[in-house]
């Protein structure tokens, strides 16, 4: 069975890279000729003296991955008890990505939120009572949207950090709902324990596991050849471990994602030829999530991922920094960033993050076995 | 006759938020900002809450010049203070204060100011100024009771001494240096300050001036003010002020005499 598994795992990982390899050209000249090109505005990282050079690269480039990925899958390894979900769950995550990408370079305008005293003002003086109504019914999501303003979300053009993270969680309310009344799997699997039944716990915890690694992932596509090199070195951790659990629907799904992210790769190394975007960045992040799950090996995310945790942990420390004590934590976040300034070349950077996330996936393998 | 002056770290730190640097030849004078009691600008970076240091406000003006793609070295002094008011980068009154007297708190007592003066508030308040110190530094904490007395004769004025002016904002000026006659009376005084002139034009760091021209007079508005830069106004127009002297600095001022 395994070998078996194998063989059609690597005709799945050829045929997909071949695909990506073939299509990055022409999509390359397509993304320059309609200008979906990386921009300086709203790109703080182009505050870096050697990534000035970036601005002007067509970014999208991700939709390969999940163009690849989607025809492998649909057309050969479509099942509705294990693949139907985690694709739809890419699917979604790349509509909202690919919307965010476009509208940050073609919308023109930008939405600024009103302040919270102002919006109270208005239901006291607002000359309409409607309007008051509506102020005062509406208060709550702009509560909510002013939250995220304060923690330092940009209202830029694109989808705002609020409404990404609604969309997510209703990403993540699909995966939780396959997972916990489609599959009925409620367990969670503890390395030398065995299984435990969390019952419908396991939704707030699907829930959050999905949100975090879709945005851990989207914040470490960064530098070149970051994200995808440490996204092909996870998927493969997870890809012997379906080998391990000799489930066949779940390693040609991996297949597919490493084969189309090796042929994005070659043309992500440094200089980079196209961007990914969030795109696919975003829907990267929730179908691994969601294999972690299907192969009840979420425990292990963090550690198989645990360069897109520390790169995501780098955000939320900056902001919280600033927020708590007024100051700068790192240089920029993420830390990716930060190391650019301090000196680090980025190719150094992608090295060692590589490196780093071969170790801890290494030991995400072992781990499972155990 | 007896001059005395705030330490030499002091007035490195008045003369850095004179003289920010903004690009390798040129320099700024920090214009003022005033943190809003709420928004972003309150829970974020010091620098713009109007509390930060010359260095940090140099960073960020740093940033500011890269993300808005100008080069500060061919821009005039005007035009850089005003892309720094429009970011709303720059230094309030008790910010300004702040920063001074913790260099002298760290001259002479080896700590920060925040470690040596009492918060008002408790609850969530204390926890907050542990966490922003400088942001929680207001006039009213640096003249509160527990932190400073009142000085009634204005020939007692001695450098670190706040002069307090209760307008529609409240407002300080630290003075940074006194000279006195044998007679113990004052005959000048230097200040400095952060001052908010216009909500239009704003305005920024000076220095200023007090030549007691009737020394009989126990009144500092009857005395002759001048300020550097000369803007067309004087914060004597805010009235008359009230003189604090906070505890921490009486035990430096007696070494000093």
């Amino acid at each position: 069975m395994t070998e078996e598994i194998i063989k059609l795992s690597f005709h799945f990982f050829i045929a997909s890279f071949l695909m990506a390899v073939a299509v990055s050209p022409p999509l390359i000249v397509l993304l320059k000729k309609f200008g979906v090109v990386r921009h300086g505005e709203r790109d703080f990282s182009s505050l870096i003296k050697n990534r000035k050079s970036k601005l002007g690269t067509p970014i999208f480039g991700g939709i390969i991955i999940v163009a690849v990925v989607s025809i492998m899958t649909v057309l050969f390894n479509w099942h509705r008890e294990t693949t139907f979900v985690p694709i739809g769950a890419l699917w979604l995550s790349a509509l909202l990505g690919g919307a965010d990408d476009l509208l940050n370079i073609f919308y023109t305008k930008e939405r600024h939120p009103r302040t919270l005293g102002r919006i109270l003002r208005l239901i006291k003086i607002h000359k309409e009572f409607k309007y008051r109504i509506y102020f005062a019914v509406s208060f709550p999501w702009q509560a909510y949207k002013r939250f995220f303003y304060l923690l330092g979300s940009h209202p830029g053009k694109g989808v705002q950090a609020h409404e990404k993270i609604l969309i997510q969680l209703v990403i993540g309310v699909i995966i939780a709902w396959w997972i916990s009344f489609k599959v009925e799997w409620t367990e969670v699997w503890l390395p030398w324990y065995g299984s435990i039944d969390l019952g419908y716990f396991i939704i707030p915890i699907i829930l959050f596991l999905v949100v975090f690694m879709a945005n851990a992932v989207n914040i470490t596509d960064g530098i070149d050849g970051l994200s995808a090199g440490t996204l092909i070195i996870s998927y493969s951790a997870f890809f012997m471990i379906a080998l391990q659990q000799e489930s066949m629907d779940m390693s040609l799904l991996i297949a597919a994602v490493i084969g189309a992210l090796s042929g994005y790769l070659l043309f992500n190394i440094k200089p980079a030829k196209y961007q990914m975007g969030d795109v696919a960045s975003l829907g990267l992040g929730v179908l691994l999530a969601a294999i972690a799950f299907a192969l009840d090996r979420a425990i292990l995310l963090p550690i198989i991922g645990m360069i897109f945790i520390v790169e995501i942990c780098s955000v939320i420390l900056q902001t919280g920094w600033k927020v708590l004590f007024g100051k700068r934590l790192l240089k920029m976040s993420p830390l990716h960033h930060h190391l650019e300034i301090s000196g680090k070349d980025e190719a150094t950077i992608v090295m060692y993050a590589w490196t780093f996330a071969a170790i801890f996936a290494t030991v995400g393998v072992w781990l499972s076995l155990q | 006759m007896k001059k005395y002056e705030l330490p030499k770290s002091c007035a490195d730190v008045i003369e850095n938020y004179l003289k920010l640097k903004a690009a390798d030849n040129k320099y700024v004078r920090c214009p003022y900002f005033r943190n809003p009691k709420s928004g972003k600008e309150r829970w974020g970076l010091a620098a713009y809450s109007g509390k930060g240091s010359p260095a940090e406000i140099e960073e960020e003006l740093t940033i500011i010049e890269k993300l808005e793609d100008k080069d500060f070295s061919a821009m005039s002094e005007y035009a850089i203070r005003e892309v720094m008011k429009k970011r709303k980068l720059g230094i309030e009154c008790s910010g300004f204060i702040a920063r001074v007297m913790d260099a002298w708190t760290r001259t002479v007592y080896k700590k920060p100011v925040y470690h040596l003066i009492k918060f008002r508030g408790g609850g969530l308040s204390w926890v907050f100024s542990k966490m922003r110190p400088y942001t929680h530094i207001d006039i009213e904490t640096l003249a509160d009771k527990r932190n400073s007395r009142e000085i009634s004769d204005i020939h007692e004025i001695m450098p670190g001494d706040l002069l307090r002016f209760s307008g529609n904002v409240d407002h300080a000026v630290i003075v940074t240096g006194v000279q006195r006659e044998d007679s113990g009376k004052i005959n000048f005084l230097n200040y400095a300050q952060s001052v908010l002139e216009d909500a239009d034009a704003r305005e920024g760091i000076k220095v200023g001036g007090i030549d007691f021209i009737n020394p009989g007079e126990n009144d500092l508005l009857s005395q002759k003010w001048s300020e550097d830069p000369d803007t067309g106004h004087s914060i004597n127009e805010k009235g008359s002020p009230r003189i604090y002297r906070l505890f921490i600095f009486e035990s430096p001022l007696v070494k000093n005499d």
